[in-house]
């Protein structure tokens, strides 16, 4: 742990730190696994108040561990920041930190998706190039989203992951080790108990849910679709790289044919070469973003399902409550007495004491449970309140992503059927002219 | 409303670019008909031949059914007096088995000349979601596209287009052919032989024609090229059409999807559509790309007649090699005839007790003589059979080399075209696409 904390403070500038901070230097280095590809810049013409980018990656290897750190760079206008940029390093765990502590503190807001831990589509491969670059532009746009978000860009913990030194942000995340493990568990079994009892929700909810699995349902399909068209694709363009060969042999005993053979050769490698282009951007533009927006339609599930359960915890008291307040009606109009269970089992007492014992007892529970009642209808009318506006924000931004998502799909096959385009109308005036 | 208008939309483009392309492809048959437009007078010029239609019949006792098709060839005459008189009109059913025999019958009186081949018999390089079956109707309109095709490429021919057989073929109600029609089994016999004959003749020449050697050669290599790009351009077809079809999926799931959305509904609604048209576009694509790989088909079928015709030139040169080896022989014996004072023939006399008078050796000598004389002869005509046939089979090749370049050519331009017009068609769905997108929030 200490280790890798000394490591967060080291950016690729000051090497001289390593040696100094570790005492098995043999085995520690700092691998800047590029040069200035991976760095990003700022969009000059970007005029949010708060600003996040992350970026230059660097793997680190220690006696105990390897693992990758990113660089956070926050530019800020708002008040509450002391200074207007930071510059900090963080790794994954960090972020799972993060993400933890919002969904436990904000259960009912659409907490932004992190990247898988373990993709199954990936390859095992945790350092390898393409896997850091795809899992970097994801925790870029993590951090961003939530800088977007009107109440959790306002976080402590947040700000505190943005801004705070590494020894700073370590004491501040032992601070929260108790209550993130009792927030989870205390989650987990309310999942549970959510399953046994599902009360009518509210028209609203319902619909939202009922929008929300059916859309998630579509993604999915998107994603599969997207993976087999992928699959032919590929197969198509080893197929179409045989074409020039083919043509060429031919082509020897062609004289006549030979540049129109050629033409065509020519054409259908550019084909090839244009398709292989959209077959690479495939992933990080249109699989990829897919699959993230999948997590995050869980992220709204997870929202849903914490708002029913603050509906079911107020419904619940209310059930108790009501109960109770049956009781002590029934003992006002009848008699213990009449009741023959309670008169066998309070045979020392006379029943007017045993009622009066009784009502004492129903009266003390009534009142604690008409709090609680308050309570967790304040709650839940909170946990409405949240995500009602949360999800409606959350719509349009969907809808804005998903909209971009599809319309760099179709960039991309327009790119794509421009070059075949221009590459076959190219070959055929060669191949029209020839047989003089 | 909608979809109405998007409709309106995709034909407009539709139609432009048709227009572009059947521009194209005027161009490109105008240039074919300049370059084979030959001063030959051929059947052709004074009969129009075409085949009409195609019809499956039912053959044999129900229990054991045969199902074949036949072709209806109609011709029209322009010129009655052609040649000893045409038909006005004919309109004969024959079916593919005859097309065999008469292709068979033409090979047999011209040796010398290429045969223009027939399409296939059962349907090669298919594509996966083509029908192999001999009566598919897809293939039976195919195929009859393909004999109408070796029937105007015979009747064009300056040599061929003369037979009587032909005509009768043609036109004829009763009986066309010279051969025993009977000879259905016959026929493959001969075949067979004629197989075997060519396969033995190329081991047992002395001094192979290199011209021949060369055409041989290029008649393998057209075959093995053609053959090659044929199963890649099935292997790319089917891919192509997988691709496109999937995005029928898309299609699905964006007017699924629509209905969910309040405000993105219209948008997906349209772009579900446009994926829709791009997976259906591809049917029509690979029909047509059907027919360009089917005029490839045809030359890789050349290929085969240009391997008859070297192998009857090597028959032909057999009958040379033959001839002069007798003469040879009998100028062999003749030597050895007149040098018979030798000691062993005396001995042998002696011993048989048959000894030759001088009468009888030169009745002897006289014979040998006489053989060798028609020996000679024997080896002048099958020399300048040799030769005619040579230098009519180096026309014929020449004539075939003429026609391959500007027929595949066209192919190829053909194949080009339609390349362009899926990418345009592929461009212009995705624009849709992307301004169907542009409607969404």
């Amino acid at each position: 742990m200490s280790a890798s904390e000394d490591f967060d403070e080291i950016s690729g500038d000051r090497p001289d730190k390593i040696k100094n901070s570790n005492t098995i230097e043999a085995l520690t280095e700092i691998e800047n696994t590029s040069g200035d590809s991976m760095k990003g810049t700022f969009d000059e013409n970007d005029l949010r108040d708060l600003q996040v980018l992350l970026d230059q990656p660097q793997k680190h290897v220690t006696p105990f561990e390897t693992y990758i750190s990113y660089q956070i760079s926050t530019k800020t206008r708002r008040i509450e920041f002391e200074k207007q940029n930071y510059v900090v390093r963080r790794r994954y765990s960090d972020f799972e930190w993060l993400k933890n502590q919002l969904s436990v503190c904000y259960p009912t807001l659409i907490i932004p998706p992190l990247p898988e831990k373990h993709s199954l589509f990936e390859q095992i491969d945790r350092y390898d190039r393409d896997f850091i670059t795809s899992r970097m532009l994801l925790l870029h746009r993590f951090l961003n989203r939530l800088a977007d978000h009107p109440v959790l860009s306002c976080d402590k913990k947040y700000q505190a992951f943005l801004i705070d030194t590494p020894v700073e942000f370590s004491t501040f995340k032992k601070s929260f080790t108790g209550f993130g493990l009792f927030g989870k568990v205390s989650e987990s079994l309310q999942n549970m108990a959510s399953s046994y009892i599902s009360k009518s929700r509210t028209v609203e909810f319902e619909k939202m849910s009922e929008y929300v699995d059916k859309l998630s349902e579509k993604i999915h399909t998107m994603e599969k679709i997207g993976q087999r068209i992928q699959k032919e694709r590929i197969a198509y363009l080893q197929d179409l790289q045989m074409m020039q060969p083919i043509l060429n042999h031919w082509r020897a005993y062609e004289p006549n044919l030979s540049e129109g053979l050629q033409a065509i050769g020519e054409a259908s490698n550019t084909c090839a070469e244009s398709r292989r282009k959209l077959v690479d951007s495939q992933k990080p533009n249109l699989s990829v973003p897919l699959h993230e927006y999948g997590l995050y339609i869980e992220s709204a599930k997870d929202a849903l399902r914490n708002r029913d359960n603050a509906q079911m915890d107020y419904e619940v008291h209310m059930e108790q409550l009501c109960r109770v307040k049956a009781e002590q009606t029934q003992l006002e109009t009848a008699p213990l007495s009449d009741h023959p269970v309670m008169f066998g089992m309070n045979m020392w007492k006379s029943p007017e004491q045993v009622q009066q014992q009784r009502m004492q007892q129903l009266e003390a529970g009534a009142s604690t449970l008409a709090q609680q009642v308050e309570v967790s209808r304040d709650k839940m009318e909170c946990a409405n309140e949240n995500l009602r506006a949360d999800f409606e924000r959350w719509n349009q931004i969907k809808s804005r992503d998903l909209k971009n998502i599809l319309q760099r799909m179709a960039d991309l096959h327009i790119n794509m059927y421009e070059q075949s385009l221009a590459a076959w109308s190219a070959a055929l005036p060669t191949v029209k002219n020839e047989s003089q | 409303m909608q979809s109405s208008s998007s409709n309106i939309v995709s034909n407009n483009w539709e139609e432009v670019d048709r227009k572009e392309i059947t521009n194209l492809v005027t161009e490109t048959n105008g240039r074919k008909e300049n370059v084979l437009r030959v001063k030959e007078d051929v059947l052709l010029h004074h009969l129009d031949i075409s085949i009409v239609e195609a019809e499956k019949r039912i053959n044999g006792p129900l229990t054991l059914k045969e199902y074949y098709s036949v072709y209806l060839i109609e011709t029209k005459a322009n010129d009655k007096n052609w040649r000893g008189g045409l038909s006005p009109t004919g309109s004969v059913w024959r079916r593919y088995s005859e097309f065999e025999l008469l292709r068979f019958q033409l090979e047999n009186k011209y040796p010398e000349v290429i045969i223009p081949p027939l399409p296939e018999k059962k349907a090669s390089f298919t594509r996966q979601n083509q029908s192999s079956d001999n009566i598919d109707p897809v293939f039976v309109d195919r195929r009859r596209v393909g004999l109408e095709n070796f029937l105007l490429r015979v009747a064009s021919h300056p040599i061929l287009c003369h037979d009587q057989v032909l005509l009768k073929f043609l036109q004829s109600d009763r009986e066309w052919s010279d051969l025993d029609v009977n000879a259905d089994g016959g026929k493959y016999v001969q075949q067979a032989e004629f197989k075997l004959k060519s396969i033995s003749t190329s081991l047992r020449l002395k001094k192979p024609d290199d011209h021949i050697e060369e055409i041989r050669h290029y008649s393998s290599e057209l075959q093995s090229s053609l053959g090659n790009l044929l199963r890649l351009r099935v292997r790319l077809a089917d891919r192509l059409f997988a691709i496109h079809k999937l995005h029928a999926n898309y299609g699905r799931v964006f007017s699924e999807w629509s209905a969910l959305e309040k405000t993105m509904g219209d948008g997906l609604q349209k772009a579900g559509h446009y994926m829709d048209c791009y997976a259906a576009a591809i049917d029509a694509h690979m029909e047509e790309e059907d027919i360009v790989a089917d005029q490839l088909k045809e030359y890789l079928f050349y290929g085969q007649a240009l391997q008859g015709l070297c192998s009857r030139h090597q028959m032909a040169q057999l009958e040379v090699e033959k001839a002069e080896s007798q003469l040879s022989m009998q100028q062999y014996s003749k030597s050895r005839s007149l040098g018979q004072d030798g000691y062993l023939t005396k001995l042998w006399g002696k011993w048989t007790g048959t000894t030759e008078t001088p009468d009888d050796r030169q009745a002897k000598i006289e014979t040998i003589e006489r053989n060798i004389d028609e020996a000679q002869v024997l080896v002048q005509t099958a020399s300048t059979q040799l030769s005619q046939f040579s230098k009519r089979a180096a026309n014929e090749v020449d004539r075939f080399h003429q026609h391959k370049n500007a027929n595949l050519q066209e192919s190829l331009a053909n194949y080009v075209i339609l390349q362009m017009k899926l990418s345009k068609l592929g461009l212009q769905t995705w624009k849709h696409v992307k301004e169907a997108l542009e409607d969404l929030p």
